[in-house]
């Protein structure tokens, strides 16, 4: 009986094997299995021509004040990054709870958190522009375009990139050039090939990395130069490029570079006048913008935009609950011909019943105030000229440097990246630098009698005198535009809270702060998520 | 406005099946296929067996004496599944182009534009699961008494997974093969009717099952949240900062340091000249290390109580687990450093006051981050529980009386779910993930109590 199963299972297998090999040599045509998604392309396609090059160089002009990344989080490109790196710094200072937005920042608790989004997000974004530029470099290497204007654009703008990207993480992860020891400081990861293998790099030294940037803004500046024109404020032209490399040059000290890039660089950007200084500084068509982002209503990122972390009018809890107010003896030390006294209200009424200070919420609180009509109406004042709502709270000193284009909304503003002011400062930096103190003193000149038709240049004889006064330009001019950090490291300064108008309580360590060359907490950790997936680091490798 | 994209998925399979059957005692069957899937790019095609058999052991001759076996199977099969299924990034959703590098739309100012949104990988294949199964059910005593009795082991090997990798790559994961594990454990089932009396009778189900799992091959070991996975070890071993405790003398929270050696060991413990395991008070310098503790239970199961009196009818329904730990987040968010305004765990009473005092809680300092570390073993709880899942009571009128008001049944019942969970913390839900990191801020399930009458005429 046993072998009749046999022969019976033995027939029925054979059976099987003959349908099986009957079936399979018919199978579907071989592009059946192809699938491809409706909204995306392939990155095989993203490269194919010049056109579709220029697409993915678009997504990064766009990736300056927006997140689009997974896991990107909520800080939202440079929106977040440019008032973090204020708050950091002490120079724009949190006066209540709001939403509690960078208040982390503020206090000190982010940046020198391994595990915090700010530390991880500057470094992803950062990255990701550094691996898409170079991307963009490397494929069109390989590929058989015909050198135009146009490429030469695209390999211009994407050198840029990969600078500005690798200036922005040399200079926040790893110890200020001018401070450390740059040949054997470590700086960040070199990568310029974007893929596979995707196992990261280990530090290149801060001297390294630098290389690294000049040979690209360089490379970015000759191939600009033979460029198209920019489409818009949004691409990085010829002038910007000139501007990142004055930047870089300034922030190693490279002061001659810094003097002849930053001039270059201001070409055909006039100054403000007073009337355009005080529109808001939210729109791309200001003359001093050079690089900028027009950002519209449907590309908007409501509660995660620049104005909304820094504006007094923009309607959002973070801005009706927390005024950001300037450090009150930086105020006070503005001469009063500087029409920059306008953008901040000293006697503005202290109308936040959870203001730090404790003075707010009503007259009776409020020691520049005796009687509760006259501090409502000026309150009722303030709203009704920088068109708040009711529900916005104002604060002495608070800012209405940083304006609304739609006042009282949440609606979107443009965001300046660069402006020719910068320039001008870091011109005059540079030559007091090099000890130029004519040449400094006629540049600074030009600029500041801009602000105020009292400046006298004649003031400032010694380079001790001008580059007091160039920094106090600075912390004036630039206040809120996210310049504050990295200038605190280049000068070496710390941080001293004691007559600002910040609270002890809430600021606690960051109330103060040794100046960056003896204290290590300057430093951005570099997050954990690539200490734990970058196999060539290690927690000793993190910053100290 | 969002767009939902149009899904695009294609699949193309080939299959045959034996199944052979003698006499009604042995049972044997076959299959094999091959599938072809539009996720993967350059290599479509898997091909997966599978063969199972059992034998009816009641029905031989031999067991004709033995009357009080009503039903004994004895089978075991062995099968292979392909899965070509990978969530994408966020977990939400799966992702039908994982093997595609790809650019997604990212318009700016009006202007088109596109970004890098996905690494891809064109070497992806299929994940290929084998599972193994070997089990005895049987029915005694008239079938008073069933059940059965199963040993299983599931083998993953080319495991499809989103690894992370250092964000220094301009992404923050990419979908791999990366590598084996299997799962392994026993099932238990028992069906008993212990009392079976004219006016009453009472049902008895007891489940229990184990489970093991284990890292069989890993190339790349790599952290990802509070698990690192690593050979020979469980993808639910945590790995974290580990809490040493308070310091008396100002109430610092202490963390045991851990480093990495040159070949790439991590967790190693750093020792002092003593050979006492080192303590900082700083989480950045203490590093992370295995701190042998996973999440997975040693046993999990139920116990279900059937009783009937005469109309009556009670039904009790009992989870349980025993062993295994979650990372309590919940409690973590509550017992932090002081931050104002945020609620507190009644637990911070024990905070650190003064010097001398002995407590598990540091002190508070609303703005000290050391005090409070999330990712830390300070909130591993033990995941045991029982749970009064199910209760129902019911009664049944008596046909005479239906048929008096005119309805063919009549039934009352009252019934409750989720009632109690008995856990290690109050109002935390153990079951939240087999992961054992509850969210402690989402809801746990529904305590839901219901009357009703069913009539049926």
């Amino acid at each position: 009986m046993k072998n009749k199963i046999l022969n019976k299972m033995k027939r029925k297998i054979y059976l099987v094997v003959l349908t099986m090999s009957l079936l399979f040599p018919y199978s579907c045509s071989d592009d059946y299995l192809e699938a491809v998604p409706t909204d995306a392309i392939s990155d095989g396609a993203a490269y194919a021509n010049v056109d579709n090059v220029a697409l993915v160089l678009n997504g990064l002009h766009r990736q300056m004040y927006v997140s689009a990344l997974q896991g990107g989080g909520t800080p939202n490109g440079e929106s977040y990054f440019m008032p973090a790196l204020d708050f950091i710094a002490g120079e724009v200072i949190h006066t209540g709870p709001g939403f509690n937005w960078m208040k982390g920042e503020a206090r000190w608790l982010s940046h020198t958190n391994a595990n915090s989004t700010i530390s991880f997000d500057f470094w992803f974004q950062r990255y990701h522009f550094v691996n898409i530029s170079s991307a963009i470099i490397n494929n069109i290497a390989s590929s058989n375009f015909t050198p135009t204007p146009k490429l030469n654009d695209i390999l211009g703008q994407a050198h840029a990139y990969r600078a500005w990207a690798y200036y922005r993480l040399v200079t926040t992860f790893a110890k200020g050039y001018l401070i450390g020891n740059p040949s054997t400081d470590p700086g960040v990861p070199l990568i310029l090939n974007q893929g596979a293998p995707l196992e990261g790099a280990p530090r290149a030294t801060v001297a390294e990395v630098y290389e690294q940037i000049e040979e690209d803004i360089d490379g970015a500046i000759e191939y600009l130069k033979k460029a198209s024109a920019p489409e818009n404020k949004s691409h990085i032209s010829l002038n910007t490029a000139y501007g990142i490399k004055a930047r870089i040059a300034l922030s190693k000290g490279d002061w001659s570079t810094a003097a002849s890039s930053a001039a270059l660089a201001r070409q055909g950007f006039p100054l403000f006048n007073e009337e355009q200084w005080h529109a808001g500084f939210n729109s791309v068509d200001l003359p001093e913008a050079m690089w900028a982002s027009r950002i519209i209503d449907t590309e908007s990122n409501f509660f995660a935009s620049y104005f909304y972390y820094i504006s007094f009018m923009f309607n959002g809890g973070e801005c009706r609950g927390n005024n950001k107010i300037i450090n009150i003896d930086l105020y006070n030390s503005i001469p009063s011909t500087d029409h920059r006294t306008k953008a901040w209200l000293p006697n503005a009424p202290n109308t936040n019943s959870a203001a730090y200070n404790g003075q707010g919420g009503s007259a009776a609180a409020d020691p520049n105030y005796d009687d509760e009509a006259t501090f409502q109406a000026a309150k009722a004042a303030i709203i009704a000229e920088f068109g708040a709502t009711s529900r916005h709270n104002t604060h002495p000193y608070m800012n209405v440097k940083f304006k609304q284009s739609r006042p009282g909304t949440n609606n979107p503003d443009d965001v300046i990246y660069m402006r020719s002011a910068e320039m001008y400062l870091i011109e005059a930096e540079a030559k007091a630098m090099l000890n130029d103190i004519t040449g400094a003193q006629n540049v600074l000149e030009a600029f500041a009698i801009t602000r105020d038709p009292a400046f006298d240049k004649t003031a400032f004889t010694t380079q001790a005198s001008l580059m007091e006064q160039i920094k106090f330009q600075r912390r004036v001019e630039l206040w809120g535009e996210g310049f504050a950090y990295h200038d605190k490291i280049r000068w070496d300064e710390g941080i001293d809270q004691t007559t600002s108008g910040a609270s002890l309580v809430i600021y606690g360590d960051a109330f103060i702060q040794d100046k960056p060359s003896t204290n290590d907490s300057w430093v951005f950790k570099i997050p954990q998520q690539e200490i734990d997936s970058n196999p060539f680091l290690t927690e000793s490798n993190q910053n100290p | 406005m969002v767009v939902k994209p149009i899904i695009s998925y294609k699949l193309e399979g080939y299959f045959a099946r034996l199944n052979y059957n003698f006499n009604d005692k042995y049972y044997i069957s076959g299959s094999v296929r091959r599938d072809g899937s539009s996720v993967f790019t350059n290599n479509k095609w898997g091909t997966f067996y599978s063969v199972g058999a059992s034998w009816r052991i009641d029905q031989e001759g031999f067991m004709d004496n033995v009357s009080f076996i009503d039903n004994l199977k004895l089978r075991g099969s062995y099968g292979e599944v392909g899965n070509d299924n990978l969530l994408n990034n966020a977990g939400t959703a799966r992702n039908f182009f994982i093997s595609q590098g790809l650019y997604g739309i990212l318009p700016n100012a009006g202007t088109p534009g596109i970004f890098w949104s996905a690494t891809g990988n064109a070497d992806l294949r299929w994940e290929n699961s084998t599972n193994w199964d070997v089990a005895l059910e049987f029915g005694l005593f008239n079938n008073r008494l069933s059940g059965s009795f199963e040993f299983y082991k599931r083998i993953s090997s080319d495991l499809l997974y989103n690894v992370p990798i250092p964000a220094s790559e301009g992404q923050i994961e990419a979908p791999n093969n990366i590598g084996d594990m299997y799962n392994q454990g026993f099932e238990i089932g028992l069906n008993a009717r212990i009392v079976n009396s004219t006016n009453f009778s009472w049902d008895l189900g007891l489940q229990a099952s184990t489970l093991k799992n284990e890292i069989t091959s890993i190339p790349d070991p790599f952290v990802t949240g509070s698990k690192r996975w690593d050979v020979g070890r469980s993808r639910f071993d945590f790995f974290l900062y580990d809490f040493a405790g308070v310091d008396p003398s100002n109430g610092d929270a202490l963390y045991y340091m851990y480093e990495e050696d040159d070949d790439g060991n991590v967790g190693i413990p750093v020792l002092d000249e003593n050979g006492a395991h080192m303590v900082t008070n700083d989480w950045q310098d203490a590093g992370k290390g295995y701190i042998d503790s996973n999440t997975v239970p040693d046993v999990i199961g139920s116990i279900n109580n059937s009783f009937t009196y005469k109309n009556f009818n009670l039904n009790i329904l009992l989870t349980y687990q025993i062993g295994g730990q979650v990372i309590d987040y919940g409690y973590a968010d509550m017992m932090h450093e002081g931050d104002y305004g945020a609620s507190l765990h009644p637990d911070i009473m024990n905070a650190w006051k003064a010097p001398g005092d002995i407590t598990n809680v540091p002190r508070l300092q609303n703005g000290d981050q050391n005090l409070s570390q999330r990712l830390s073993s300070r909130w591993l709880t033990d995941a045991d529980f029982l749970a009064l899942r199910n209760v129902n009571l019911a009664y049944n009128l008596n046909k005479r009386v239906t048929e008096k008001i005119g309805v063919n049944n009549f039934r009352l019942f009252v019934s409750g779910e989720n009632l109690f969970m008995w856990s290690k913390r109050t109002g935390l839900d153990p079951q939240y993930n087999l992961a054992g990191t509850a969210a402690g801020n989402d809801y746990a399930p529904n305590r839901i109590i219901s009357f009703g009458v069913n009539v049926s005429f």
